[in-house]
């Protein structure tokens, strides 16, 4: 199976004045393609930071993360910009859609960014919708829909553009038990379809037996990874 | 993307109706004042402008404005007639008359004596009357504004309209008697006092005894005669002044701008109204992208380009300035076709269009280079964060 995501004592130090923040001290990891991986652990404990880093929005104080084989933090801003909007899909606890476009067009923004038309990218929008099961509100302004409706836009927006790598920062967290179920089903589904590498950040445990394998954090650092199977007992 | 930014603007409507009106009320007092001092400014000189067919104004060395009367001998009217490349050249007397009313008031006037062969000088459109009629005895006409207010006959009943004064009633000038044979329609003047037209000799008669009596000699140049150098040899010649009629309006305005101190206090009123519009345009912008900046940062993780991003924020602002502005004119514009023939100074030339448009130019790139700065160091990780 080919390596993904491929993390090498990865460290993060934030300067906030006059106390230093270590996010991370030192990760090593690997995601392989095709698979969903849990970042879970107490909150504060450097999750976001890490998948931020992998992400190509932040950049790690020392050590490598290689995205499909490329040193990201090695690219121009430019460069990095295309790498992301080509290769990473992003699906937020708060959802992010823009309150003044339609959910189809909001699905449609990363075809746009890559340059199409907002016509077709909004059809094809329309259609991604569809596979989310939200086809008859494509039409419909994101601020009319309920959370677990705006998060599953928000995942057809993050898929739309077929990336290798799609990264979720605590997705379900802000629905209920039911919806936030649903998220995840439709994530795993989608994601194993177009084969690309999901890391997912929650610490909901109800959604631990969609994962491949969990990575449990602590402190900025990974105490172990495990399968769903042993983090459920 | 454009699309994308064109409807992150309009897409709420309360708030884009909020940066529409701001940005009307800025296009508004950005052109309604500055026009409003360009008409008063064009008032110091509304004598001139009437005064349509001379190129050339003779006049004593002295003089600083066109009301500042200083008459010349009479003789220097030949003298500047047989200069060469003269075509003709007219008298003109300009001076004061106190004008006893048939309601028995008393009221200051400006009385202007006009050649009485060619009546070059006379207003060019008359409301009542004619010219010509101002070659019978004792004849006079009054532009408009003077006969419905300070000439007319005030009412009987407080309160009551007042009486315009009318073709064939009697003023008495200077004791004098004068009789009204047309109402003219003049440009107003900044003193707004009543204006009297009559002949030149006549208003010679009108006028308390002086020693001289002609304050203007009107030119006409030959054709093809080159105004600047007719106006030096007139100057050579005589030793008078002698300004084209675009260099005696500027001598005018500088005289109000330096001695008057009006035009400084209101332009620098105007100014300020231009600065506050300016600020509330700018304003109204980048609040909106201050707004909208979890969004941008949403743009930006998923790989928009700074390229794009300026494009979508130089066109958002660009679009709101010039509606805003184009609302603000119409709104200027409607404002100076209700007020066109009241009191209020208006004058809108090309020249402050395009003055005004650079200042929204200016004020929209701007508030777009600041909410660009803003935008291009917001860091795409904040979208991880609640
Ligand atoms: N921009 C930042 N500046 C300073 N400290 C930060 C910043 N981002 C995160 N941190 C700190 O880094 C640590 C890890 O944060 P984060 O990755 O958000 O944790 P988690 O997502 O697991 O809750 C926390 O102590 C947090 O306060
Ligand atoms: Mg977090």
């Amino acid at each position: 199976m080919k390596i993904a995501v491929s993390c090498k004592n990865l460290t993060k130090k934030f300067d906030s004045g006059s106390n230093e923040v270590i996010a991370l001290q030192g990760i090593n990891l690997d995601v392989m393609d095709g698979e969903l991986l849990i970042l879970a652990g107490p909150s504060g404990c450097g999750k976001t930071t890490l998948i931020s880093i992998i992400a190509g929005i932040l950049t790690q104080t020392s050590g490598t993360c290689d995205v499909y084989g490329q040193n990201i933090h090695d690219l121009s801003p430019l460069a990095l910009c295309t790498f992301r909007s080509k290769m990473i899909g992003f699906v937020f606890q708060a959802y992010n859609l823009v309150p003044t476009l339609t959910s189809a067009e909001n699905v449609g923004i990363p075809l746009m960014i890559q340059g199409m038309g907002h016509h077709e990218a909004t059809e094809q929008g329309r259609e991604m919708l569809k596979k989310v099961g939200l086809e008859d509100r494509a039409d419909a302004f994101s601020s009319t829909l309920s959370g677990g409706q705006q998060q599953r836009v928000a995942i057809a927006r993050a898929l739309i553009h077929s990336p290798r790598l799609i990264v979720c920062d605590e997705p379900t967290s802000a629905l209920d038990s039911e919806n936030g179920l649903r998220v995840m089903s439709i994530l795993k589904d989608l994601s194993m379809r177009e084969k690309c590498a999901l890391i997912v950040v929650t610490h909901d445990a109800r959604t631990y037996s969609f994962a491949d394998r969990i990575a449990k954090m602590e402190d900025g650092r990974i105490l172990k990874i495990i399968s769903p199977h042993e983090a459920l007992e | 993307m454009l699309y994308v930014g064109w409807r992150m603007l309009v897409g709420n409507h309360s708030k884009f109706l909020g940066i529409v009106v701001g940005l009307t009320f800025a296009g508004l007092i950005m052109t309604q004042q500055p026009g409003v001092f360009v008409g008063l400014m064009t008032r110091t000189f509304g004598f001139i402008t009437d005064v349509a067919l001379p190129d050339i104004w003779v006049m004593d060395p002295e003089v600083q404005f066109i009301d500042d009367n200083k008459p010349l001998p009479s003789p220097t009217l030949y003298e500047v007639a047989s200069i060469e490349g003269v075509s003709w050249a007219k008298p003109l007397f300009k001076g004061f008359v106190t004008a006893r009313l048939p309601g028995g008031g008393f009221q200051n006037c400006n009385l202007i004596g006009v050649d009485s062969t060619t009546f070059i000088g006379a207003p060019a459109v008359l409301l009542q009357g004619h010219i010509n009629d101002l070659h019978q005895s004792d004849s006079i006409i009054v532009n408009q504004e003077g006969a419905l207010d300070k000439l007319a006959t005030p009412p009987r009943h407080p309160g009551d309209p007042k009486t315009p004064l009318q073709i064939g009633q009697r003023l008495e000038l200077n004791d004098h008697r004068a009789i009204v044979v047309g109402i003219a329609k003049t440009s107003r003047t900044f003193q707004s006092q009543p204006i009297i037209f009559t002949t030149f000799e006549r208003a010679i008669q009108f006028s308390p005894p002086q020693r001289q009596t002609l304050t203007f000699i009107l030119v006409k140049a030959k054709e093809g005669e080159n105004l600047q150098t007719l106006c030096d040899r007139i100057h050579r010649q005589t030793g008078l002044s002698a300004y084209t009629k675009e260099q005696f309006k500027d001598l005018t305005i500088k005289y109000y701008l330096k001695y008057t101190g009006i035009p400084i206090n209101f332009g620098i009123s105007v100014l300020l109204g231009f600065l506050v519009g300016a600020a509330i345009a700018g304003q109204t912008f980048y609040n909106f992208t201050l707004e909208n900046m979890r969004y941008f940062g949403v743009l930006k993780a998923m790989g928009i380009s700074n390229k794009v991003l300026l494009f979508m924020i130089v066109s958002q602002a660009l679009f709101v300035a010039f509606l805003g502005y184009g609302l603000g004119l119409g709104v200027t514009c409607l404002c100076a076709l209700l007020t066109q023939d009241s009191m209020l100074a208006f004058r809108f030339p090309y020249s402050l269009m395009l003055f005004s448009l650079g200042g929204i130019f200016v004020i929209s790139a701007f508030s777009a280079i600041l909410s660009l700065r803003q935008v291009f160091k917001l860091d795409p990780a904040i979208v991880f964060r609640n």
